[in-house]
């Protein structure tokens, strides 16, 4: 599939042609220096965009010939999303926002207290609840923030940059997480990430250059070395 | 339906996220649920203390004979009266102004010690105290049949020495029961003693004069009219129907005579309360149209604001319409807290004026059910539709907004489109102005083509700002030494708040500009007629001979011209104000002509005065006042039907003069009709046929003319003296009065307009806080790299200055617009030629005003950008 931006007169081509399919639960990473194309892939996966051309099929529905009301359904129900930047939304605290889905769903409140709690404390963060973002790290908000993306157990979740904003050891926490969710609840974790590091939770990883994958490859102990010097060979 | 209430969640989470933005916006839709709940449960009590005074005055009668133009007739007809069958009993009146004074001199109260009361002269309080009421000649033994006479205390009278008086005359007066008062008539005077006073519940207009009854035939005698009455009132037997009654009997009372059912009273009153109604609608649609630009302009910022938030809720799965649905939310919720408090304010503030005025409100507080209604749609309303902007913005917010670091610039698109539907509106009130019928025009104006124009304007408001800004922003950018083009950029990045919220600035100098450019074009025109001979005596029940011979017999009174006051109906055309409901009644003046003619400079419009002279004397015609042309082009060669009653004539319009100083000055002594309601306009007619023809040869005015030797309040001051019972103005009077009037009207439309200008001056600080909110990381980033506080101080009141510009530019032109559209109503429902003024003074004051609320509305924002640390403004920046 392809896409293009057009600023002004002058038009960016941001994905030249790509062809990815991931068949098998588990962890995925799509790395690729900045403006590579990495963020565009993912908000056509995401079905927060379309594509110019090319078809995105999920769980064996294109998602590219649905509607806006059917793209917003799909999105409430099979697909998660985290955010670099966590977004939250900051007027509602983390029980809010954990059941954000759940109240657009017209969830009943008692049933989704249940749920949201529930989830949180799975999570770790069931003591604060009632915080409201800005009283929370931002590794909490993070997890809050992907306990809001896996709300409904959705089959695959998406990730974009999600420690771009952490140190080093909440990156780890946040990525345990990540990796032990693909694992226990059987699930799809597409993740861009800049960081090898973060790459060597996955089992497999897509690398990106000027809109096209240039490499796919399975990613085990053993060459997340050399994964680590592609990336860095690519962000030379 | 089961995710609307995600909507509904939303939208309280939103509203208790921005708790202050949320309270200014309820406060704008409160404040004009109270101001319009207030405003009609206070017309509304007033309404209902004016017909309890009414209901009182006409007490138990069924029906009454009256002499329509103000004259008396023969008591015969009592007696004709008193043998038909069906009246239960009969009673007649005789009215008068009657001097009354009370000898204090020896007998000095105990409580008005002098000591007591120092900011009083001891002199005037030695002095004996006068009070000039109305008097009404009744028979004793009758009225009370007719009315109820409350808290009465001391006795009934029942002597044809007695009196009894109001509480009004006794404070007046100082009198009590048993005191001995004294009536100056001609040279001699004669005593009465008072038997009783009572609680007269006044309402509003009549508390200037007090009103006292007196026996019937001594009141005759007084005034030397033995056997005239004014008025018959009767009460029928109970199987009797009022109406038929009236047409069995209408052929035996005389001509000049008119016997009718007593709450005829009413109907001029009914027309005026229907005018009422539809006033406080025209006037609460836009008191609601000024709240919801608040709260577009509130409801607008907070979605920009929160795209991001907007953008994340679609992100995992938020749906359009669950957005536009919770911005709906919203404004109904704002509705809301805007009835509920709004209304118990509204009425409380009625409550507290009915209270503060309860002495003139014997009904009490009324509470208006129209006025209820009405405030409650109108919050509805301005909620709702307020609403509907940002609620389409909410719901166009793409997902993938919530990863961008900043808001998406405007569209082109959207500003044009804006402005074309400001400027459809716009054309769709000049449109509605074109309607041929004058009446289909005025409503269709009132309550389509006024908010028409003000939607119109709020929307233009966006595009006038892009003109302000590229015109103005690169001088005021010189001026306060901000970079070129960095102010410009700033305030287009939001051009729709920024615009929305000169629109709600836009309000208060529309409302200065257009009222005073009214009140100047209408104070101009009455100054500017108002020169006549040097002063005019006037008596609302006419002047006595004795009287008039006192004053024409002053040594300093050169010449003196008589006018006679009528009220006529016009019965074959609407000549002023709306098709059946403005005033069907002229004043008729009637006069010796030759001697009007000579002592007035008076200007011929149409017409040729020897003709029109010749004619006019033999009564077969009238001069009509100019106002007449102006209204309805009415001219020489036209015929009205004018009469009352029975009489009816019909005259050829002969001449048309300008004489608006005697129709300002009758307004100012307050003479109205006997059917309460104004009469608009004068028309002129020979003393002479009048008397004849409408059997009323009373004196309402004598012009006089000074010589030049005395000093106008000298002159007044004597002429009073000699003359009690009469009030004599001189033209510097009519025009201090004339001037008094004019401004305090002018001062309470200015305390309305700044407080329009102060609310929205709440809503500006309002935005420019969001704005520098949302742009904290750019001014952080901006002060990080050496830019200084002075700069963004310097740039965010320059901003604001643009957008207080806009308000001027939008408000005046709109203001304008308003006071033209004023001016030709002037001219064609009440036939005033006014000049539409351009009130510079006040337009400039209202400029200054609204810079220095947007001055201050800018402090705490520059504060806050200002005051903390570089650091602190770039993570509050990004967290945002
Ligand atoms: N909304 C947009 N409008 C115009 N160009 C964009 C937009 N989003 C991304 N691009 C461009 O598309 C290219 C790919 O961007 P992106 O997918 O964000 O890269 P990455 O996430 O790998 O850094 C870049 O050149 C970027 O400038
Ligand atoms: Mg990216």
């Amino acid at each position: 599939m392809t896409k293009s931006y057009t600023l002004g007169r002058r038009s960016i081509e941001a994905l030249r042609g790509i062809d990815l399919e991931i068949t098998k639960p588990g962890f995925h990473a799509i790395m690729g220096p900045s403006g590579s194309g990495k963020s565009t892939l993912l908000h056509l996966l995401a079905a927060l965009d379309r594509p110019d051309q090319g078809e995105i099929e999920i769980n064996g529905r294109r998602i590219d010939r649905m509607n806006e009301s059917q793209l917003t359904m799909f999105r409430r129900h099979h697909i998660g999303i985290v955010f670099q930047q966590y977004n939250l939304l900051s007027t509602m605290s983390a029980l809010e926002n954990v059941t954000l889905p759940a109240l657009l769903d017209g969830m009943p409140r008692s049933q989704r207290i249940d749920l949201g709690m529930n989830l949180l404390t799975t999570l770790g963060l069931a003591d604060r609840a009632e915080h409201r973002p800005d009283a929370l790290s931002g590794g909490e908000q993070q997890r809050v923030a992907i306990g809001r993306a896996i709300l409904f157990e959705p089959s695959i979740l998406y990730a974009d940059e999600p420690t771009g904003n952490l140190d080093s050891q909440t990156s780890e926490q946040v990525l345990n997480l990540l990796a032990t969710l693909a694992r226990e609840r059987n699930m799809i974790i597409v993740m861009v990430t800049h960081e090898p590091a973060a790459a060597a939770h996955c089992q497999r990883a897509s690398i990106l250059r000027d809109g096209r994958i240039v490499h796919t490859i399975d990613v085990h102990e053993g060459n997340v070395g050399e994964l680590a010097t592609r990336a860095l060979q690519l962000d030379r | 339906m089961k995710e609307m209430s995600a909507s509904w969640q939303l939208a309280l989470s939103s509203l208790i996220g921005k708790r202050w933005r949320t309270a200014l916006m309820a406060g704008a839709v409160a404040l004009a649920s109270a101001l319009v709940v207030a405003v009609s449960c206070s017309i509304v009590s007033v309404q209902a203390s004016i017909e309890h005074a009414l209901m009182w005055f006409l007490g138990a009668s069924d029906a009454r004979i009256v002499h329509p133009f103000n004259g008396r007739f023969d008591e015969s007809i009592l007696d004709t009266a008193r043998t038909w069958e069906g009246v239960a009993v009969a009673t007649g009146r005789f009215g008068l102004q009657l001097t009354l004074t009370h000898p204090l001199t020896q007998t000095s109260p105990p409580d008005k010690d002098p000591d007591k009361d120092p900011d009083k002269d001891p002199d005037e309080l030695q002095a004996p105290l006068q009070s000039t009421p109305n008097a009404v000649g009744v028979e004793f033994d009758l009225v009370r049949r007719f009315r109820v006479f409350r808290d009465l205390e001391g006795t009934w009278p029942d002597e044809a020495n007695e009196l009894l008086l109001d509480d009004f005359t006794a404070d007046e007066l100082q009198a009590e029961v048993g005191d001995t008062l004294s009536v100056a008539i001609d040279d001699k005077t004669e005593s009465f003693i008072v038997a009783g006073i009572y609680n007269s519940q006044k309402f509003f207009g009549t508390r200037q004069r007090g009103l006292i009854e007196m026996d019937l035939h001594t009141l005759q005698r007084i005034a030397g009219m033995n056997r005239k009455l004014t008025s018959i009132y009767l009460i029928l037997d109970d199987d009797i129907d009022a109406q038929a009654f009236c047409d069995a009997h209408y052929d035996e009372v005389p001509e000049q005579v008119s016997l009718e059912r007593s709450d005829m009273v009413r109907s001029g009153f009914d027309r005026q309360i229907q005018g009422t109604r539809l006033g406080l609608l025209a006037g609460s649609i836009l008191t609601f149209m000024c709240a919801s630009f608040i709260i577009v302009t509130g409801l607008t910022t907070s979605v920009s604001e929160r795209q991001r938030d907007l953008a994340i809720t679609r992100c995992v799965g938020g749906s359009r319409g669950q957005l536009f649905a919770s911005q709906i939310y919203f404004g109904a919720i704002l509705s809301g807290l805007g009835i509920v408090i709004g209304l118990p304010l509204g009425i409380a503030l009625a409550g507290v004026l009915a209270w503060y005025y309860r002495d003139s409100l014997p009904a009490g507080l009324q509470v208006s059910g129209l006025g209820l209604s009405l405030s409650m749609l109108g919050a509805l309303g301005a909620g709702l539709l307020g609403a509907i902007y940002p609620a389409y913005l909410a719901s166009r917010v793409p997902p993938l907004q919530a990863m961008a670091a900043r808001a998406r610039p405007p569209s082109w698109r959207v500003v044009m489109v804006m402005g074309l539907i400001g400027l459809g509106l716009v054309a769709l009130q000049v449109g509605l102005f074109q309607l041929p019928d004058p009446t289909q025009r005025f409503h269709a104006y009132a309550y389509v083509g006024i908010p028409a124009l003000h939607l119109g304007a709020f929307l233009l408001a966006v595009p006038l700002l892009y003109l302000v800004t590229w015109f103005a922003g690169p001088l005021l950018s010189a001026l306060l030494r901000i970079p070129a083009g960095m102010m410009t950029r700033s305030v287009l990045a939001t051009p729709y708040r920024n615009g929305f919220t000169a629109g709600a600035l836009m309000v208060g100098i529309s409302i200065l500009v257009s009222t005073w450019s009214n009140s100047l074009s209408l104070l101009n025109h009455w100054l500017s007629t108002v020169q006549f001979a040097d002063g005019i005596a006037f008596r609302i029940v006419g002047i006595t001979e004795s009287q008039r011979a006192a004053i024409e017999s002053m040594p300093f009174v050169t010449r003196s011209c008589p006018l006679r006051y009528l009220p006529l109906q016009v019965f074959n055309r609407q000549v002023f104000g709306l098709e059946n409901m403005g005033p069907r009644t002229v004043k008729c003046f009637s006069t010796d002509l030759d001697i009007f003619f000579e002592i007035n400079p008076v200007r011929w419009i149409e017409g040729d005065p020897e003709i029109a002279l010749e004619r006019l004397k033999r009564g077969e015609g009238i001069l009509v006042a100019d106002r007449f042309t102006n209204a309805k082009n009415i001219g020489v060669g036209d015929v009205l039907t004018l009469g009352s009653g029975k009489v009816r004539h019909d005259y050829e319009i002969l001449g048309v003069i300008d004489v608006g100083w005697l129709e300002i000055t009758a307004q100012l002594f307050g003479m109205r009709s006997t059917y309460m309601e104004l009469a608009v306009s004068g028309i002129f007619m020979d003393g002479d046929v009048v008397a004849e023809r409408y059997g009323n040869s009373d004196i309402h005015f004598l012009q006089v003319e000074l010589s030049d030797d005395i000093d106008d309040a000298e002159a007044s001051r004597q002429i009073m003296a000699a003359a009690p019972g009469i009030l004599f103005w001189t033209t510097r009077d009519v025009r201090d009065r004339v001037n008094e009037i004019a401004f305090t009207t002018m001062a309470i439309q200015s305390v309305i307009a700044f407080a329009a200008l102060a609310l929205s001056s709440l809503a500006m600080g309002n935005v420019i806080l969001a704005n520098i909110r949302a742009r904290s990381y750019e001014f952080g980033v901006l002060r990080a790299v050496g830019g200084m506080r002075g700069l963004l101080a310097r740039l965010i009141f320059g901003e604001a200055t643009i957008i207080a510009l806009t308000a001027a530019l939008t408000g005046t032109l709109l203001g304008m617009h308003l006071a033209w559209v004023g001016a030709e109503n002037y001219r064609e429902l009440a036939g005033l030629d006014v000049k539409l003024v351009f009130p510079t003074i006040p337009a400039l004051i209202g400029v200054a005003v609204l810079l220095l609320l947007t001055l201050l509305a800018t402090l705490p924002g520059v504060w806050s950008v200002v005051h903390p640390r570089p650091s602190s403004l770039i993570a509050a920046g990004r967290n945002g």
